[in-house]
């Protein structure tokens, strides 16, 4: 891709993307995407009731309860009576806010440290390469678990801490992107100019790593929103009494004999999350990036 | 080969070096576990022993040398919660993990290999949308809720199989077929991928045109060298395996080596969690340096050098 080619092909990316909505599978990932957004923008607009708000008369109750007051608990009640609807639909906003905070951390440490590494090359570059080994040997879930229980649980601790454990992926990508760019005609060109190595890296190479960034992004928050649940559900996720769907999963989880809906809804919100974004991703891939892309199309 | 190894080995040092520091330094952080592990009303001699018998008493830098040398001679140092060796530990449980490892690997690539060679060879048909169905899902569903639901419907509901604990064969089934789930999917998509690549090739064609029956075709030839990007995949996503292995074992109380970290990192058993994680860690590059020992094996071209 030479540089006076990147605005047609993006314009037909686009166009052809507008043309894949017509596959019902794509169409659905968009919808659940867009209504995911939605909640954690408006959740009031999806529920009447309090996320937080206890009853001891209706603990435990299954789908479809009519509580004393003549309001219905679409999905049921948890241990301590809370609407499970109105709690999935807040606690979307956490898993959103976390998994882009997480990722947004990831990508720019990645990035950064991508670029670097291949335009550098030598010994700066294998610096990076020695500490991407490092840190994917030391699996994430440890890595977390070990400095939330020293330092404590919070919004900002986690998203921080996932995202400094996960750059690994984009600076891997990034790199080796870097390392086929920089041996390009518009590079040279540059560098024959007289531009500097900030310069190049950063008005000729980035913009065309761009795309990459865009597909890898969309996997990591996936991964994301996978391992935020995780943590929530060994417990050292974001703090109770704020609503996640992995923390209501773990709560769920001492009662599944009496009242299995409780762990059984979050989850199945997880999955289809999870999917939705999967999905989007294996077509953005396909659009933005053929030599990502898998060869079945 | 022998040199090959070597240098292989030379080159993981600063790695494991590396994480021993992250490691050593994030436990430290947290303070004097002295407290923790000492009744309340013990007394300031007694405090200092047991500071002095762990090494807390001494510099962080001292310390972080202390342990380092200790290592060297195969010394983990001593759990704070028992008082035995934290290495000890560790091995006592590796066999249980051990076990679910090997349960988990074997569902996964025996389910997962065939379903991306039926996949790539029936591609564009119904069973070929059917099995990446199944391996989407299987990517999306997180590990402990999984666990989760086959708890409810296969122990709870059906009572085919325990809840938790490790006894017997029946009690491995839950635990292998949630921790294989994430795997198998993995599997088969990059079968199918790498498959599709290779049964466009020249030498498939050959060996068809000269009558070598299907089956074997698509075993020997085209299995045979689709193979090598399956077992990097493998090895590289062996990390999320073992973040796996804490959930799913903590999932169905399985006493092995992820429950034994989590454990140890709620009750700040610093030497336990420092062996855990060196030791999760020694087993990733060991498992990496293996995968690229079998490609020379798979694909007799590869030399190693």
């Amino acid at each position: 891709m030479t540089q006076t080619s990147v605005l047609p092909a993006r314009r037909r990316s686009w166009h052809s993307f507008a043309r894949q909505l017509r596959r019902p599978s794509v169409l659905l990932a968009v919808l659940i995407v867009v209504a995911l957004i939605a909640m954690s923008l408006f959740p009031g607009l999806f529920t009447s009731h309090d996320p937080s708000a206890q009853s001891i008369l209706a603990r435990l109750k299954g789908p479809m309860f009519e509580n004393s007051r003549g309001g219905v608990h679409l999905l049921g009640t948890d241990q301590l009576g809370r609407d499970i609807w109105a709690r999935i639909v807040y606690g979307a906003r956490t898993t959103i806010l976390v998994s882009l905070g997480a990722v947004l951390v990831s990508a720019t440490v990645g990035i950064l440290l991508g670029l670097i590494g291949g335009y550098a090359g030598g010994v700066v570059d294998a610096l990076i390469l020695r500490l991407v080994d490092m840190q994917l040997a030391f699996p994430i879930i440890l890595l977390v678990i070990g400095v939330v229980s020293i330092t404590g649980s919070s919004l900002v601790v986690l998203i921080l801490l996932m995202g400094m454990a996960s750059w690994p992926t984009f600076a891997r990508v990034i790199r080796s992107e870097v390392l086929s760019l920089r041996e390009r005609e518009f590079v040279e060109a540059a560098r024959s100019l007289g531009a500097s190595r900030t310069r190049i890296l950063l008005r000729h190479i980035a913009p065309n790593v761009l795309s990459a960034v865009m597909v890898v992004a969309t996997f990591e928050l996936s991964t994301m929103i996978l391992i935020e649940a995780t943590l929530s559900f060994l417990g050292v996720g974001v703090p109770p009494p704020t609503p996640t769907w992995g923390g209501m999963i773990s709560e769920g989880q001492r009662y599944l004999s009496q009242a299995w809906s409780v762990s059984l809804f979050p989850g199945i919100f997880i999955c289809v999350t999870i999917l939705a974004i999967n999905t989007l991703g294996d077509e953005l891939r396909d659009l933005l990036d053929p030599r990502l892309a898998r060869s079945e199309h | 080969m022998a040199k090959y190894l070597l240098v292989r080995l030379l080159y993981v040092l600063p790695s494991l070096l590396g994480v021993l520091v992250i490691c050593f330094f994030l436990t430290r952080l947290s303070g004097d576990p002295t407290y923790l592990f000492m009744p309340i009303d013990a007394t300031d001699a007694a405090l200092a022993a047991f500071r002095a018998k762990h090494g807390l008493d001494r510099s962080l830098p001292e310390q972080f040398f202390l342990f380092v040398g200790n290592l060297a001679q195969g010394d983990f140092g001593q759990s704070l919660r028992f008082g035995t060796p934290a290495l000890e530990l560790v091995f006592e449980r590796l066999p249980a993990t051990m076990e679910l490892a090997l349960a988990t690997l074997l569902i996964a690539v025996l389910t997962g290999i065939p379903l991306g060679v039926i996949s790539a060879y029936r591609r564009g048909r119904p069973i070929d949308v059917a099995i990446r169905y199944v391996a989407a899902l299987g990517q999306s569903i997180p590990t402990f809720y999984w666990g989760i639901v086959s708890i409810i419907v296969l122990a709870l509901w059906l009572r085919a199989f325990p809840t938790g604990g490790r006894e017997g064969l029946t009690s491995l089934v839950l635990p292998a077929t949630t921790l294989a789930t994430t795997m198998m999917a993995l599997i088969i998509r990059v079968t199918r991928s790498s498959m599709l690549n290779v049964i466009e090739q020249d030498y498939i064609r050959t060996a068809r045109a000269k009558g070598q029956s299907e089956f074997l075709v698509i075993t020997r030839h085209a299995l045979g060298n689709s193979i090598i990007p399956v077992i990097t995949v493998v090895a590289l996503q062996f990390g999320v395996l073992l973040g796996g292995v804490v959930v799913t074992e903590t999932v169905f109380s399985w006493p092995g080596v992820g429950r034994l970290a989590i454990q140890a990192i709620y009750a700040r058993d610093f030497p336990v969690v420092q062996a855990v994680v060196l030791f999760f860690a020694v087993v990733f590059v060991f498992v990496n340096l293996l995968a690229d020992l079998l490609y020379s094996v798979v694909d007799p071209r590869v030399r190693l050098k």
